[in-house]
């Protein structure tokens, strides 16, 4: 190759280089610049609903002050509701900021407290009841801390605003991994997450926080310090702590293999034969078995069947809904549970359904059984009893109201169409017997209950009729 | 002068009488053309396939775009469909399928009849997460992560609606890398439904994780209930 050649192959070589370079830098400024819009319509997101956060936060601190000195019924009630939609909506808006892991959020359980409890005392008051010296204790210790995290949550937010705060600690860089630079240590790697004992949790508090969620850790951290509420509401009741209906005395493995085997063939399997595939650790349960496509919970005390689920593949429907609930009560009876269906709702291949039991002709809402029935054959392929164990227990169930008394109660609109009895469950773990009252009125279908002891409209359902069944709201 | 304008006039008025004459015909033969007059099946075109794919949708059963256009993802579609619903799973939108798609896809009704929209707007998203996050899993356990994000709502340390739950941050890692955007199978729908509808397997539990792949010391911390599938269900 002669000299001419090596240099027209060189200028090709770098003008076909300089091309690409170029091009490849023009590329990557078009991706920086669509990254850094993408990245910035994210952060205005996230700027949006941290100033939202503030100003309900601050919001419910005004309602609580309002609140504990109303003395009229309408604005106490107006004042707790405020609150109680206030502390939903700063909930929200703490659920919509950026985090770094996964953890308990005491801000968060905080403020649901709140709400919770301002929600429970909406619905007293409201009842024409009146709060007690407890409970107003407990809202003007709800309100002392709610100007703590108010004022401590201005902070973070005016710290942001001021200093351009990033929303999350960044994790250690390459450089500072190999331990060049200055690491910085943050309150966020002081939590939980690293075991460290509390007293060094609160000595980070101290520090300036240097992203809002590390501002937003160190409230958590100082939150902890503060003994629980005590008091009635909806919240942390997604399992009992004491089942009341789990019959006496303990069964060991081969006894609740047994009871499996009697279960599963009282269904229709005949010749199961169910074997232990794992323990569970909570009090209505204990012994988890599996039989071919089925699996079902034995409680260890008491030795009953609290959940079974068939998984088998359902084949093509044979039955209509009657026909499926009518199999459905005759598979019931051979497990020994006599119940009234509540509501269903046709899903096709299954039929999905709330059982009730019966005490003297009411009906037992608390307690009820949840089932699945498979359309193929009409078997139950589902079966929650979880409810009926932890809450059912020996009632006391005198009225004190006439049904003509408890008419009375009822808005002159209200066409009655059919009376019944029930217990039903309240706020917490509370319960009322009532008479229930379906009925009409401005064209549509409604449930009221109304208390058989002393008078009070305890809850109004009304009745959706939705494509696959009725629906009570 | 004056009588050519008026010509133009009259011609302008009778070329729109014609245009509207022409668009009226053309309406009404494409909305004659309603769901349910025909049977359905791969190849076939046209609104009655639009407004088919739509109700699909509706349920949850996804078939990519609504486009009118009966292709592979409208007959898997309709397969699902049929299987969940119990009927005959041939992929063929004929009379009975259509009967029970439109059936179910109906608006909610008061008891006198008034059209109250639908009930199951939040559903879907349920339907998904519980297919992003327990796909593989048994269905006992896809009804279990549904209950976990149930029992989030009802604890006092999570927001209090569904998509609250599901969207907080770091909450769930399918959400974060994007999984919670695939379409959920008949089993996920089938498990989100029960989980909705209350069914709790796990006894109150708020998390859960794969013990193999988490090193998480948290949720390792947090007192464990039982296992479903591969994953731990924890208090």
């Amino acid at each position: 190759m002669n000299a001419e050649s090596k240099k027209k192959l060189l200028s090709w070589l770098s003008l076909t280089l300089g091309i690409a370079l170029i091009f490849s830098l023009g590329w990557g400024y078009y991706e920086f610049r669509e990254l850094k819009e993408y990245k910035t319509e994210t952060e205005n997101q996230y700027s949006r609903a941290f100033t939202d956060l503030v100003a309900s936060l601050n919001e419910v601190e005004t309602s609580i002050a309002k609140a504990k000195v109303a003395g009229s019924t309408a604005q106490r009630v107006l004042y707790l509701g405020e609150t109680w939609k206030g502390s939903e909506s700063t909930v929200s808006r703490l659920g919509q900021l950026p985090a770094d892991e996964v953890g308990i959020s005491y801000v968060d359980t905080f403020i649901n407290q709140v709400g919770d409890f301002s929600k429970a005392m909406t619905r007293k008051t409201a009842a024409a009841a009146v709060m007690s010296a407890e409970e107003q204790a407990t809202l003007n210790k709800m309100h002392e801390r709610v100007i703590e995290i108010n004022r401590s949550v201005q902070q973070v937010y005016n710290q942001f605003n001021s200093e351009n705060l990033a929303w999350v600690d960044k994790p250690k860089g390459l450089l500072q991994k190999i331990g060049f630079g200055k690491s910085i240590q943050t309150a966020a790697q002081g939590d939980e997450n690293s075991g460290k004992t509390n007293q060094q949790n609160q000595q980070a508090a101290a520090q300036t926080p240097t992203s809002v969620r590390g501002g937003l850790k160190q409230l958590d951290v100082s939150l902890q310090k503060y003994p629980p509420f005590t008091y009635q509401g909806e919240l942390d009741k997604h399992y009992v702590d004491k089942p009341l209906g789990l019959p006496e005395g303990e069964i060991n493995e081969s006894k609740a293999v047994e009871v499996g085997k009697r279960f599963l063939e009282d269904l229709g399997q005949t010749g199961a034969a169910p074997q232990l595939s794992g323990l569970s650790d909570n009090l209505l349960g204990g012994f988890n078995l599996t039989y071919k496509d089925s699996y079902l919970e034995v409680s260890k005390k008491g030795g009953v069947v609290t959940f079974y689920r068939d998984q088998r593949e359902l084949n093509d429907r044979q039955l209509d809904v009657k026909k499926t609930l009518d199999s459905a009560y005759a598979s019931l009876a051979r497990i020994g549970w006599d119940l009234v269906v509540t509501s269903s709702e046709d899903l096709g291949s299954y039929v999905l359904v709330d059982a009730v039991p019966r005490e003297n002709g009411t009906l037992l809402y608390p307690d009820k059984i949840r089932l699945t029935i498979a359309t193929d054959n009409g078997q139950i392929i589902g079966f929650d009893a979880n409810p009926y164990y932890a809450y059912h227990h020996q009632r006391n169930l005198n009225r004190v109201l006439t049904l003509e008394q408890a008419k009375a109660k009822l808005k002159k609109e209200f066409k009655i169409i059919e009376t019944k009895m029930a217990v039903i469950s309240k706020l917490g773990t509370n319960e009322a017997f009532c008479y229930e009252f379906r009925g009409t009125a401005f064209g549509e279908e409604y449930m009221v209950y109304i208390n058989a002891l002393n008078g009070t409209e305890e809850k109004i359902s009304r009745v959706v009729n939705t494509p696959a069944g009725k629906l009570i709201q | 002068m004056d009588q050519n304008s008026n010509e133009k006039k009259q011609k302008k008025i009778f070329s729109i009488i014609t245009v509207s004459l022409i668009l009226c015909l053309v309406l009404s033969a494409a909305s004659q053309a309603a769901l349910g007059d025909r049977t359905l099946s791969k190849g076939s075109r046209g609104s009655e396939v639009k407004a088919l794919q739509s109700k699909l949708v509706q349920l949850g059963y996804q078939v990519g775009k609504v486009d009118g256009i009966y292709g592979k993802s409208t007959v898997a579609a309709v397969k699902r469909f049929q299987k969940s619903r119990g009927l005959k799973a041939d992929g063929i939108a004929g009379d009975k399928t259509i009967r029970e798609l439109k059936r179910l896809t109906g608006e909610s009704t008061t008891s006198s009849g008034k059209q109250v929209g639908f009930k199951n707007a939040d559903f879907q998203l349920l339907a998904r997460c519980v297919y992003a996050e327990g796909r593989g899993e048994p269905y006992i356990g896809q009804v279990a992560i549904g209950a976990c994000i149930m029992n989030r709502i009802k604890s006092s340390s999570f927001p209090k609606t569904i998509a609250g739950v599901i969207y907080e941050p770091k909450a769930f890692s399918a959400v974060d890398d994007g999984q919670i955007n695939l379409q959920p199978d008949e089993t996920a729908i089938k498990a989100a439904r029960e989980a909705m509808n209350g069914s709790d397997p796990t006894n109150g539990a708020v998390y859960y994780f794969n013990p193999d792949k988490t090193t998480n010391k948290f949720v390792w911390s947090r007192p464990q209930i039982k296992k479903i599938g591969k994953h731990i269900f924890t208090r």
